[in-house]
This record gives structure tokens, sequence and C-alpha cells, in this order.
């Protein structure tokens, strides 16, 4: 039997996180990116932007094309042919983001320029 | 109850159980492990209800902000913070568990833990951290419902300065874990957590080599660094009642130091809680 638990008990307060309408910018060579990786995948697939708990600052990003999720409480943004979508709970940190694509041998791939960030780590893919 | 005043080394420290009112929070759903092992320094396994770990979290500079013990509990895991507020941390692991259906809850009404001597133990209905303390005479027992007992601020500081516990000076984001008695927490193998790179900078170019200390004077000596014949003693808390904590060089070795006339007793806390 654990500490908390049985019948009729009841614990305050559940942390919860601001939810606010996310607005993102995507660079034209970060569209070109998602349209050629998401090339092979069906118009039911969508990529998936996250925060993650995590990283040398706080945080991680998560990008994953994935079928579009069927559960609420995702936003949806359009960007060409092709749909971004972001979890509320993640909105706040990602609300402003700014998506880019560097086709470069060192560093390269999606780059995310983060307004809410107070810092981020070396590799850019943690902010805090 | 009284204790015995020679067994803890003090006389200010004459509550034998005593209630550690700082906050504790529960985390439910799956995935919990995970979302704490991802802002820790060492990694949460999943364990069966009952078990105890603990975990480190440090801000983005590799400083530490908290040290909870986790229970693992068949409800979730139970955090017993040693933050004297909800600590923020808890945002980012309520972001993660919400996108599973779990929550994060203040967990203050239901649990409550207890210092008490360990002859004096009654396992109960609880869970119990065994053998902590600077001589390990010892427990924090948990319990589900408050117990009624003296749970002021000040009894609890001057025992956790005369046993070597953590407190709100510890733990503003001043300080490395390895510093305060946490290094045994810190486990580079876990990955990427707020401050590893600072840590893994530090274990491969200049590891650690302070340390926690308990002083002991009869003198108030004000928090500051004092420079004596064998090295640095830096004291992070005030005096109370005769004992403060310091952070001491390797130089410096437990005993006896007389520092321009004042005797300061100095001993080591291996393992602070």
């Amino acid at each position: 039997m654990g500490l908390i638990g049985g019948s009729g008990l009841g614990l305050p307060m559940a942390v919860e996180v601001e939810i606010v309408k996310v607005e993102i910018d995507v660079t034209d060579a970060a569209k070109l990116a998602i349209e050629k990786s998401m090339s092979e995948d069906g118009d039911g697939s969508v990529l998936v932007i996250s925060a993650e708990s995590g990283g040398c600052s706080g945080y991680l990003y998560d990008m994953k094309i994935v079928d579009k999720p069927d559960e609420e409480g995702y936003q949806s943004i359009s960007v060409g042919e092709r749909t971004i979508m972001i979890h509320d709970r993640d909105s706040d940190l990602l609300n402003g983001i700014v998506l880019d694509y560097k086709d470069t041998l060192m560093g390269g791939g999606f780059q995310i320029s983060n307004p809410n960030a107070d810092r981020s780590c070396g590799c850019g893919q943690s902010f805090g | 109850m009284r204790t015995d005043p020679a067994a803890v080394g003090s006389r200010s420290v004459d509550v034998m159980n005593l209630e550690d009112s700082r906050p504790t929070t529960l985390l439910e759903g799956d995935g919990t492990e995970e979302a704490l092992s991802s802002i820790s320094t060492i990694k949460i396994e999943s364990r069966p209800s009952g078990a105890i770990s603990r975990a480190v979290i440090c801000n983005p500079v590799g400083k530490t902000i908290d040290a909870p013990y986790v229970i693992h509990d068949d409800a979730g895991l139970i955090l017993l913070h040693l933050s004297r507020e909800k600590p923020d941390y808890l945002t980012s692991i309520a972001r993660n568990l919400s996108k599973t259906g779990g929550t994060v809850r203040d967990a203050s009404q239901i649990i409550s833990r207890v210092f008490e001597q360990e002859r004096d133990l009654d396992d109960g209905d609880s869970i119990v951290v065994r053998k902590i303390g600077i001589e390990g005479n010892y427990c924090i027992k948990i319990s589900s419902g408050r117990r009624g007992l003296e749970s002021s601020e000040q009894s609890f500081h001057n025992f956790a300065l005369s046993q070597g516990g953590l407190t709100y000076h510890h733990l503003r984001g001043n300080y490395l874990p390895q510093e305060i008695g946490l290094a045994e927490f810190v486990k580079l193998q876990n990955g990427c957590y707020p401050g590893q790179e600072i840590h893994a900078r530090l274990d491969s170019r200049n590891p650690i080599t302070k340390r926690l200390v308990r002083v002991r004077c009869d003198v108030n000596i004000e928090k500051k660094r004092l420079v004596t014949e064998d090295g640095k003693l830096k004291i992070i808390t005030p005096f109370l009642d005769d004992f403060a904590h310091a952070i001491a060089d390797k130089g410096v070795l437990d005993g006896r130091i007389d520092h321009r006339g004042t005797i300061l007793e100095v001993k080591t806390i291996h393992s602070a809680f």
C-alpha cells in the first residue's frame, strides 16, 4: 500500500502551464527543407515541434514527423502544403520562434531562434 | 519527548521529533521517472513502491537549486523538496507529464516528514530514510497525514546545521552539488540536464576538491572567507547555536583549527541530507 491513495483522498493544486496562441516564422530555406523532408510522407503527416524538459539550459527542442495526432490540445500552423503542430502546453515557450534551415556540413540542419529564451546551449538544441 | 543534547551535539536541538514543513509534490502518470531524470543530475530508475531515490536539480550554470528525496509510491513519485518554496522547475515537469495525461500536484497537505532518532524508530505505516545526519543517528519518517508536531523553521535550521542537512542557504543556486555534499548524485552518464555541460567540464579539466564541512565555534563568525594556515574555509550559513556550514579547501582537514586565536572544530559532511 502506498503513502498516497485510498478512497476520498484528494490532492490540492495541480501545476498548470500558460496556453497562448502560437505564431511562428518559417524562413524560405526551412519551408524547402520541410517539403524535402516530408516528400515521401502522406497528406496526413504533420511536423510536430515541441519543448521537452532537459538539455543543458533547461529545455530541449524536439521535431518529429508523425501522423496527425487525434488528441485535442494541438495548434496547427500551415506552411505551404504542410502543417506544423505545436501542443498547447508548449505554446508559451515556442510562440514567436523563427524556424530556419542551414545547409552546412558543420552545425547544419533546422535552427530555431527563440525570443522567449534567456539562454541557449552551444549545440542550439537546448534553451532556457 | 526530549532528546539527549549530547547525542546531537547541540544544546539548541531539544526536540526529538521534528516536523519538516518544506513542500512536497506528487508526480502522477506515465513517464514520471523520465520527466524527473531529464532535469536531474542522476537518472531516476523505476523502482517498487516504498523505495527511495534522490534527485539533484541544478540551474544552467550547474549550481544546486534542490536535492529532493524521491519516494516511489503506488500513486507516483513523491518529491520531498529541500527548497523553502515550491520550486519553479515543477512547471517544466508538468509540461512533459501533461502530454501523457500526467499531473504535478502539491502533496504538502497529505505527506508529512518527521526527523527522529533511530533508536526510537517505529516504522508503522510509513516510509523511512535511514541513517541521516553527520553521525548517522537520525532518520526521516514519511507518512500520510499531519502529525501536529513542531515544524518551526528555526528548530529545523538548528537541527540541519548540527547534523549535516541542507537549508535554503545551500540551495539558492550559488553552489555546485559537489561542494555541498551531493557529489555522489552527479552522474554524467545521465546525459544532458541543466548544468551538465559545466559539470562535464569540471570533471575533465578541474575536478572539484572543495567539500562541505560543519564548523563548530563558540564565537559567532559572520558569513565570510577565512584563511587559515592550511587553506580556505568559506562560511556559507549563519551560526546557529555554535554550528554553521562551510566549504573547505582540500588543505583544511577535519579537526580543530586555530584561526587567530579562535578555535574552530571542522567535520566533513560526506552526504548531506
